[in-house]
């Protein structure tokens, strides 16, 4: 049994009045794919930034309860430093959200944050993250050029690239996929699989071949509540809650 | 790291800090007006001060009488008129610029109104002194081309880049995606420019309003010279007649005692009166936002919408009997005003009552053609505007150069002054200096401002105030910002008629701009970006300064701008602060001055028409080049920023 890098312990959530999460337990350990599916307005995205706190950018949300992260204890208990927080547990978006700025810069942002500021420090990492996130080819030779006029799945591998290149220990994914061509798709999966050795990661995705393909463990979401959580093989071939089954069949109303 | 949170705490305050000056600043002119103003209103007798007839100061004379109504009825007609003038045409030409025009010619466009934007209030003046008023008087039927309506001519094209830089930019922060919607669901063009990205653009619209009218109102120097300057009451558009700012800043030089404490008492007036058309315009605002909201949850409902009609005709004969009425009364100015507002109502009503007419067609397959000739008549109508407001820009900048280039030399801009020989020399170094200070500090404090109101407490309770300070100080006239210049810093602090009292009264009063242009632009900062980098582990300070802030870059330089373009055709407040000494150089903040602009008047009001032209030409050449120089700049910026 490995150990757990996510714990999360009794969390709801409410935006205003509205209790979008009921009471959520969950739990994920290191180096591991971890799904969350679930028709739209589940609260999925919602429990996604309860991991790394982007709640608190929301005017009006207030959580409930305890995510215990590895090597931070649980991160809305007093004394948390956020930054840091969020330094390690990365997060890329639905849409792709590059900085108008150059791609060495939006790659160089996050370590230029934490405070490396020499370009030859800055070099390596930079090459490193772009490697990892399978983009380095296609623009090793213009760094300089400004990343909005990428393509959109080159803008979001530069977004998984920029994450990367703080050195996260956990990555959450909120529909990477979501606006791309099949074939960039294709390639973020690919992605995930070989930063699955060293990064936990978490995603949310309306794309049931996808969960099955990359994912080790996967929750559905209903509701604000988990139904079920479990091996993602064996919630696909033989799903114990029935809802979720005929969400995953396609015959869910 | 305890640095970042310390970073983020010093941030924090400092920009609170910025935000809260402007609620200080007005407290202060409130405070010093009033404590002056009001003693003196007590002395003359609140009545008849507000309701006397007659004014009459002349120094010396036995039967001094200090009556304003003709003044306020005055400031009220021109103000009116020019709002009137200007809001239509500038709206049509902003959506003109957004959608309509072709690509090539929308650059030159938005040129040209920046440009506009930075002519010296005094160039209007002087332009209409030397060709509306003569052109005016040829109508008139009894020869005087003084008056309301070539005041309000002439304000309103001083008020059209402010409406249409605001429009404009409002226009172009609607998400892309209404007007494709809008498209994709089979409207027209003008369907989803008029229907969807107009109203979406709203809350820009109503701070053209607010501000075009606060400039209307508290224009001084263009008014001045066009408005014949007898305090009697109006009862014609081509009669010599007079407003607050006017009487204000013509007899502040001379009057002393309680005659100059009379004029306080204008200040005062023209405070309190620019401070309640602020909360009028806000609170309606307010309910019209709340109203628009109702109906779109009813549009669904037939029976609201036919029960809409019926209330709208009987609107409308209501209003036409409203109408016959007061014509009846019409030399009565009570009555006349009332008939201003009608008008004014009926104008803001019908735009309404068109919108929900068409929305109601909309659903009407017999009415598509009279719906599509009515989106061809907006169509035309903003084609026209634009032609018109090109045509008056075009022409007053032609009439100047022709009248002033011949008399522009070295000598003339650099040379020394010399009473037979008056140069330019005291006027570009005061101006250069006029400009610093006030950039300097309008600058940073409208920006920190901005920041805090866009990132920092976009729902905070307090904000309101803040919010409520930054309106009224930008409404508040600037020949109220030169009296409180002239008691707090030339009288109070000590400094004389100098530079620096100019400068700083010029930073608080170009506040506001700042504020209001920067806030804009970093709304329009997709969120996204902020959370981008908040996931990174980035600080509120380093998201809001390393990435917020470079997209608003073009905004903040558009403030720059209109700073600059302020600062240069300001001289109402600079004749109550600087000292007009139009033939000394000045050797630091601290002497008195003069200014270009200023130099204008004093040129126009001494009979020498060549020289104000030719400062004229000059003024318009520095305009000319800043602006090229800032939107090299822009593009420069620009080919880096993000795509809308
Ligand atoms: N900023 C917000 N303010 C108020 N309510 C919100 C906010 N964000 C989400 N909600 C509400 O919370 C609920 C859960 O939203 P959430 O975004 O987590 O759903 P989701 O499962 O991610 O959906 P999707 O698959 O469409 O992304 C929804 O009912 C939504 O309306
Ligand atoms: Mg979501």
């Amino acid at each position: 049994m490995k150990e757990n890098i996510i714990e999360i312990k009794d969390v709801q959530l409410h935006y205003g009045n509205h209790h979008a999460l009921k009471s959520i337990n969950l739990s994920v350990s290191k180096c591991e794919i971890l799904a969350f599916i679930g028709p739209s307005g589940c609260g999925k995205s919602s429990l996604l930034r309860c991991i790394n706190r982007m709640n608190d950018l929301i005017d009006g949300c207030r959580v409930r309860g305890k995510v215990v992260i590895e090597g931070f204890g649980d991160i809305y208990g007093k004394g948390i430093d956020i930054n840091n927080l969020r330094k390690n547990v990365g997060m890329v978006f639905q849409k792709p959200n590059v900085f108008p700025m150059s791609i060495f810069d939006n790659i160089a942002f996050g370590p230029r944050t934490h405070g490396i500021k020499k370009k030859k420090d800055l070099d390596p990492i930079v090459e490193d993250s772009l490697k990892k996130a399978g983009i380095w080819q296609e623009v090793k030779d213009d760094l300089k050029k400004s990343a909005i006029s990428l393509s959109g799945g080159q803008q979001q591998r530069i977004c998984i690239a920029r994450a990367l290149a703080v050195q996260p220990k956990i990555l959450l994914m909120d529909e990477p996929t979501s606006s791309l061509d099949p074939i960039s798709t294709a390639i973020i999966e690919d992605l995930c699989e070989n930063l699955k050795i060293n990064y936990t990661i978490v995603i949310v995705t309306h794309n049931m071949q996808q969960a099955t393909r990359i994912s080790d463990k996967t929750a559905f979401f209903l509701n604000g509540e988990i139904l079920e959580f479990g091996e993602t093989t064996q919630i696909f071939s033989n799903p114990k809650n029935e809802k979720c089954e005929k969400y995953i069949t396609g015959r869910f109303g | 790291m305890m640095t970042v949170k310390l970073k983020d705490g010093i941030a924090k305050y400092f920009l609170l800090c910025s935000a809260a000056f402007s609620i200080v600043a007005l407290l202060a002119i409130a405070l010093f007006l009033f404590s002056r103003g009001i003693p003196a209103m007590a002395e003359i007798g609140l009545f008849k001060f507000l309701f006397g007839t007659v004014w009459h100061n002349n120094p010396g004379a036995t039967n001094q009488s200090y009556g304003v109504l003709p003044m306020i009825l005055g400031s009220i007609y021109v103000t009116a008129l020019a709002t009137m003038i200007g809001l239509t045409i500038g709206i049509f030409i902003a959506v003109f610029i957004f959608k309509f025009c072709p690509k090539k010619i929308r650059g030159i466009l938005e040129q040209l109104i920046n440009l506009l934007g930075g002519i010296p209030s005094v160039v209007f003046g002087l332009f209409g002194i030397l060709v509306v008023v003569p052109a005016l008087r040829q109508i008139s039927p009894t020869f005087v081309g003084e008056g309301i309506l070539a005041a309000s001519l002439i304000l309103s094209i001083m008020i059209l880049p402010t409406i249409v830089t605001i429009s404009l930019n409002s226009l172009k922060a609607v998400p892309r995606n209404f007007y494709e919607g809008a498209l994709a669901l089979g409207a027209t063009k003008e369907q989803s420019v008029f229907k969807v990205v107009l109203p979406a653009a709203k809350s820009g619209v109503y701070t053209a309003v607010v501000l075009s009218i606060g400039r209307a109102i508290g224009e001084t120097m263009a008014v001045i010279m066009v408005i014949g300057g007898s305090p009697q009451i109006p009862t014609s558009w081509l009669q010599s007649i007079d407003t607050l700012t006017a009487l204000i800043a013509r007899n502040s030089g001379e009057a002393s005692g309680l005659a100059f404490e009379a004029l306080i008492a204008c200040g005062v007036v023209l405070f309190v009166f620019t401070i309640l058309l602020n909360v009028f315009l806000m609170t309606v605002k307010i309910k019209r936002t709340n109203q628009s909201y109702k109906l779109t949850l009813k549009r669904h409902n037939e029976r609201q919408a036919q029960k809409l009609i019926d209330h709208t005709s009987f609107l409308h004969l209501r209003v036409a009997l409203l109408y016959k009425r007061t014509k009846f009364f019409i030399k009565y100015p009570f009555v006349k005003l009332g008939q201003f507002f009608v008008w004014l109502v009926v104008v803001c009503k019908l735009n309404v009552i068109c919108r929900q007419l068409s929305e109601l067609l909309d659903k009407n397959w017999r009415a598509e053609s009279r719906q599509k000739a009515w989106y061809a008549f907006l169509k035309v109508s903003s084609f026209f505007a634009a032609f018109l407001g090109v045509l008056a820009l075009v022409g007053l900048i032609l009439f100047i150069l022709i009248r002033g280039t011949p008399y522009v030399s070295w000598h003339f801009v650099f040379g020394k002054y010399t009473l037979d020989n008056p140069t330019l020399t005291p006027a570009i170094v005061g101006t250069l200096i006029l400009v610093g200070i006030a950039l300097c500090i309008s600058i940073p404090i409208g920006v920190g401002s901005a920041i805090f109101l866009s990132e920092y407490a976009r729902k905070a309770k307090g904000v309101k105030y803040i919010r409520l300070a930054i309106d009224s100080l930008a409404a508040i006239p600037s020949i109220v910002y030169g009296l409180f210049g002239f008691i707090f810093f030339v009288g109070l602090f000590g400094w004389s008629y100098s530079l620096l009292a100019g400068g700083v009264t010029l930073a608080i009063m170009t506040l506001p701009t700042v504020i209001r242009i920067t806030e804009e632009s970093l709304l329009t900062v997709p969120h996204i970006y902020r959370e981008g980098s908040v996931a990174l582990g980035a600080s509120k300070v380093r998201t809001t300064f390393k990435v917020v802030l470079p997209c608003a870059s073009v905004g903040i330089a558009s403030a720059l701008i209109q700073t600059v373009g302020r600062v240069i055709s300001e001289s109402a407040v600079l004749i109550l602060t600087i000292g007009l000494m139009v033939n000394i150089v000045p050797d630091g903040v601290m002497s008195p001055g003069t200014s270009l602009a200023l130099n204008i008047y004093y040129f126009g009001n001494f009979g020498s028409s060549d020289q104000a032209a030719a400062t004229c030409v000059v003024l318009l050449i520095v305009v000319l080049l800043l602006n090229l120089v800032l939107s090299f700049v822009g593009k420069r910026l620009g080919r880096n920023n993000f795509k809308y």
